[in-house]
């Protein structure tokens, strides 16, 4: 069927939702009066319930799936009008990387070669709930937590809530399964130990969704009670039961399993959940039965889809980093081709709306359909769209080799930007720990006069290495501790595998999989910089260790020529040459076993991923002048990338770089970005062109690639007007983001990494 | 360094450039070889670098940090600073100042290599070659113009598994076309004018070689032949001239297909490095509905027609 204007209609709708308008205190529960002696995490689920009892709740003309994001309010309630977001607004968590890196400067850190300062924990500023969530710990809990830096929503950055298992058994059912545990507890007088706190923590949290549920039936209902329009009358009534359903039991059609979806999705998203793992995979049993039963036709199904996928833009978060995420294709966890019928709705939908989200990458492997990539590489080439592209027969290896079981590593998915991590069995802490490798050759280098050998300079690198691994362990360990105290997180454990198993709240090691992460930044610069340095020091001789020592203090002022002699005369990493990328391979090689060594508070592994986020300005920022000819506080290479406009030889010679280092050793993944201006692909081969790359990619073994497929120029020219370019997306580190609306640092970083486009 | 190859078993060329990643030279994704030295002159060339036999070098002042290690590092004196230029008359594109100039500003053009170092390089990209049903194409410059070296290139690479093409201007003896042509599996074949009083004033060479060997190659079907016409406004863009070039590739039968090449003025910064005067700047490409007449013309005689840039 589908109403023509629906979807037209439903776009309009995402001007008309502001974030709620606060003043005064944030409210608390504390002065309940049952609520004050209880113990921390039923204190923080009856926080949750007060937000979901009373956070504003609409439903817009036309739609399909009820539910706005909580903390926000229809623009109606505070006198009407429109927002324009595609307007060009400096993205806050973009500018928060560059701030952060010049308040290190100010506070006497920037010399530290790990990341002393967890910001990512601290929720609520970033969260739409910020002056909703109740207050619910005391004050010597939050003078305890504030630290180590943490608050009442310091919740793991990048954690995924286990959406499979919500549809599977529905809230009732998970609710069902606590109450059974606690009264099993209770009857052997274990009613009040930790493990029945946690459990009366989970029932009380999902009554709250329950009731945010009730909430949109009987308002969808008292809709209809005057809707003029009979269409829009059954529609809301069909709302209604939806949602009056969805509440008490697990869904059974596919729009019922999209509703019961996307309320956990608004619940989740108030406790650091944003990741929405193998959409196609979890939803496509639901679309399978209703197309079998002909309860559906295809295209009513893809109307529902869209429905939800206008859902996801109205996350206040709209330019960047908003963390949704899901992945398409890949393998089933039996190891067969996973692509079905949703998996190509789901890329056609963002095609059809052309809207940023929800974000979505692909998995391929060997039998991957090539229709499949062939969209992927359509959506690509177009430029309205960069998915990531993730390769499953580096990665399941990779996760394998870190203890993770044959089936569960087939079911990974990528986090909020381009972690791996098995979805709804782990907890992630993929994101928070950060060792700067740049920083680490700027420490062992002021020794140089001392290394007689380069050898030498060498293992002082790597000295640092250990120590910087180290020390981001450490703090990252502490930290992870002290999460429990201060910010429980019983909505999200009652979804993910292993916590009421377990009867322990996620944030205790409670999930199947505990890993932790460090991702070091800076492989290319610092690869680099040692080629420099061994071959125009220590084999040419041609610069002398003091005379490099002086300009590189001196930031090369008065240096050019020595310094376009360290950029231009030796090997630099992505273009193929074995000199600079076995430096690369043996740095990670060291970082690999250094992280490997830790362990983290639940036992679980550290494991190494190469990543800078969007810290390839701020790492820039603290870092002085370096040996491959890098300036001061400019900016270093993002994530696993060649550094800026250093790769000269072509996509694949970046490829046979990248894969020099050894792919297994990097579980928690890699991103590499690379641009190809979009001349390369014209005309009808350019698509194959495209997917013979990424074929070639998955030969070499490479873990994860991204394209932009842009013209420099057109970035300028956006930079200049950008209301003519509200909707020109390049992929940042893990996702793909509104051009105009990425700080200026940001779009000149990109417009030189694309300047030299393949 | 000597100015002309000593006779040797394993024949060198003259290589101004190695293009991984070249995505309009052949079929798939190729890796392209560059080798120095035209008999033709054609005012459009876009790669005016590619045209002497010899190495030469190009100076982008842009770039130029004003250090001065050119004029040092010269042995012929040929660099000054005041003013910042070469003075081509002392010039043996030694490439000494090049070799000094850090910041990229002095550029060599053109390297004397072997075959087996051109394989080597070659064969870094062999995957990708292989996945995206690509290969390896020499071009110039005029690849026939250094026949030994390009025909025991293109026999090597064969021999080595790689589809193979030839992109020549066909201005050779018969012979020596067909000695290098043979390893070849595609050949792009440029055809700039029938008319061969303006062919002879446009490339400074009349055409009738280039037709017969044209007419030649066709004749022995062994391979795949794609004719490629520069489309110069003004030039050679009229519809007589288009007519007549249909009408002699219709003729001909086993052509694969003709290939528009839009005119652009990119290489003229290349003219400027190189000392040269760039005569065509005030020439605009041709316009798209330009070119779609051009290819109906072409097509009303039988011949598959791709536009660069469309297609």
């Amino acid at each position: 069927m589908g109403e023509p204007n629906r979807i037209e209609t439903l776009k309009e709708n995402l001007t008309r939702l502001v974030r709620v308008e606060r003043t005064g205190e944030r409210p608390t529960i504390l002065t309940d009066a049952t609520a004050g002696l209880e113990p921390l995490p039923i204190r923080k689920a009856r926080a949750l319930v007060r937000l979901l009892s009373e956070a504003p709740i609409h439903i817009y003309p036309e739609e399909l799936i009820a539910g706005i994001p909580l903390g926000e309010e229809p623009i109606e309630a505070q006198g009407g009008g429109s927002v324009d977001r595609g307007l060009p607004t400096e993205s806050v968590s973009g500018l928060g990387y560059i701030t952060k890196a010049e308040g290190y400067i100010e506070r006497g850190l920037s010399e530290e070669p790990y990341d002393p300062v967890l910001i990512g924990l601290q929720g609520y500023a970033a969260s739409t709930t910020y002056g909703l969530f109740p207050h619910y710990a005391t004050e010597e809990e939050k003078a305890m937590a504030r630290r180590l830096g943490l608050d009442e929503n310091s919740n793991p950055g990048h954690l995924q809530a286990g959406h499979a298992r919500v549809l599977t058994h529905g809230w009732s059912g998970l609710k069902a399964t606590a109450e059974k545990k606690l009264e099993a507890l209770q009857g052997a007088g274990k009613g009040s130990t930790k493990e029945a706190v946690f459990l009366r923590s989970v029932i009380i949290a999902l009554e709250g969704a329950q009731t945010l549920a009730s909430r949109y039936s009987k308002l969808a209902e008292e809709m209809a009670g005057i809707e003029g329009d009979p269409r829009l009358r059954d529609e809301l009534r069909e709302i209604s039961r939806v949602c009056r359903d969805v509440a008490q039991r697990p869904p059974e059609t596919f729009r019922e399993a999209l509703q019961l979806h996307w309320f956990t999705h608004l619940v989740c998203s108030t406790q650091g959940a944003r990741q929405l793992g193998r959409f196609d995979q979890y939803m496509y049993p639901f679309l399978e039965k209703d197309l079998e039963e002909g309860k559906l036709t295809t295209e009513e199904a893809q109307e529902l889809l869209e429905c939800l996928w206008v859902k996801y833009n109205m996350v206040t978060d709209f330019s960047m980093d908003n963390l949704q995420n899901l992945i398409l294709g890949g393998q089933t966890p039996d190891g067969r081709d996973a692509t079905n019928p949703l998996s190509y709705m789901c890329m056609e939908a963002t095609e059809h709306l052309g809207l940023i989200d929800p974000k979505w990458s692909i998995r391929i492997h060997g039998e991957t359909p090539d229709g499949f990539l062939r969209k992927a590489c359509e959506i690509m080439k177009s430029g309205t769209y960069q998915p990531g592209i993730y390769n499953d027969e580096a990665i399941i290896p990779a996760l394998m080799s870190t203890g993770i079981l044959a089936e569960d590593a087939r079911d990974y998915t990528n986090d909020g930007c381009s972690e791996l991590l098995v979805q709804g069995k782990t907890n992630p802490w993929a994101f928070e720990g950060k060792v700067l490798l740049l920083k680490c050759l700027e420490r062992a280098m002021r020794g140089l006069e001392g290394y007689e050998a380069f050898d030498d300079l060498m293992e002082a690198v790597k000295e640092e290495i250990s120590i910087a691994v180290e020390m981001a362990v450490s703090n990252l360990n502490l930290v992870q501790s002290a999460v429990p105290l201060i910010s429980p997180n019983p909505f999200v454990s009652a979804t993910v595998e292993g916590c009421l198993e377990k009867m322990r709240d996620l944030t205790e090691g409670g999930a199947v999989y505990n890993s932790s992460a460090v991702c070091a930044s800076g492989v290319a610069d610092t690869a680099d910089s040692l080629a420099a340095v061994k071959k125009l020091v220590y084999e040419e001789r041609r610069i002398g260790k003091r005379e490099l020592l002086d300009a590189l203090r001196g930031n090369f002022d008065g240096r050019e020529r020595l310094r376009l002699m360290l950029l231009n005369r030796a090997p630099k990493f992505g273009n193929d040459d074995e000199y600079v990328d076995g430096l690369a391979a043996e740095l990670v090689e060291h970082a690999h076993v250094e992280v490997a060594k830790h362990r983290n508070p639940w036992g679980g592994r550290y494991i190494l991923g190469l990543f800078s986020y969007g810290s390839y300005i701020g790492h820039g920022i603290v870092t002085g002048a370096t040996p491959d000819g890098r300036r001061a506080g400019e900016g270093i290479s993002p994530n696993f990338s060649p550094a800026p406009g250093r790769d000269v030889k072509g996509p694949f010679a970046v490829f046979k770089s990248t894969t020099r280092v050894d792919q297994q050793l990097t579980a928690n993944g890699t991103a590499l970005d690379l641009a190809i201006h979009p001349s390369a692909l014209r005309g009808p081969g350019g698509v194959e062109k495209l997917i013979s790359l990424i074929k070639s990619f998955r030969e070499l073994g490479g873990m994860q690639v991204q394209f932009n497929v842009v013209d420099a120029e057109v970035l300028r020219e956006a930079q200049r007007e950008p209301e003519k370019h509200r909707n020109l997306t390049v992929r940042l580190w893990g996702f793909p983001a509104y051009f105009v609306r990425l700080p200026r640092e940001f779009q000149d970083h990109i417009i030189a990494r694309t300047d030299h486009p393949f | 360094m000597g100015t002309t190859a000593p006779e040797e078993s394993a024949p060198t060329g003259l290589v101004f450039d190695v293009k991984h990643f070249a995505v309009h030279d052949g079929p798939g994704i190729r890796t392209t070889v560059f080798l120095k030295g035209c008999p033709l002159r054609c005012g459009w060339c876009h790669s005016p670098e590619s045209q002497n036999p010899r190495p030469e070098i190009a100076f982008y002042p842009d770039l130029c940090i004003g250090c001065a290690a050119c004029v040092e590092a010269c042995p012929n004196g040929a660099q000054t600073m005041d003013p910042v230029k070469i003075r081509r008359e002392l010039c043996t594109g030694c490439g000494a100042c090049a070799d000094a100039c850090y910041a990229g500003s002095l550029v060599k053009f053109g390297d004397r290599i072997t075959v087996e170092e051109v394989i080597r390089e070659v064969e870094k990209d062999r995957l990708l070659l292989e996945t995206s049903g690509g290969g390896v194409t020499l071009s110039g410059g005029e690849p026939v113009a250094q026949s030994q070296f390009a025909s025991e290139l293109l026999r090597s690479l064969k021999r080595e598994g790689y589809h193979t093409a030839l992109d020549t201007s066909g201005y050779a003896p018969w012979e020596v076309l067909e000695d290098v042509a043979r390893h070849a599996d595609l050949v792009l074949y440029d055809l700039k004018h029938m008319d061969p009083r303006a062919h002879e004033e446009l490339t400074g060479a009349p055409n009738d070689l280039i037709l017969s060997n044209l007419r030649s190659l066709s004749q022995q079907g062994s391979k795949t032949i794609i004719v490629r016409l520069p489309v110069i406004p003004g030039l050679n863009d009229s519809n007589e001239n288009i007519e007549a070039t249909a009408k002699f590739l219709g003729g001909l039968g086993g052509i694969e297909a003709v290939e528009l090449l839009p005119y652009h003025n990119l290489g003229a910064t290349k003219y400027e490095a190189l000392g040269w005067e760039y005569l065509l700047s005030h020439l605009d490409p041709p316009t798209g509905e330009r070119l779609e007449e051009m290819r109906g013309l072409l097509e009303a005689r039988g011949l598959r027609t791709i536009v660069e840039g469309v297609d």
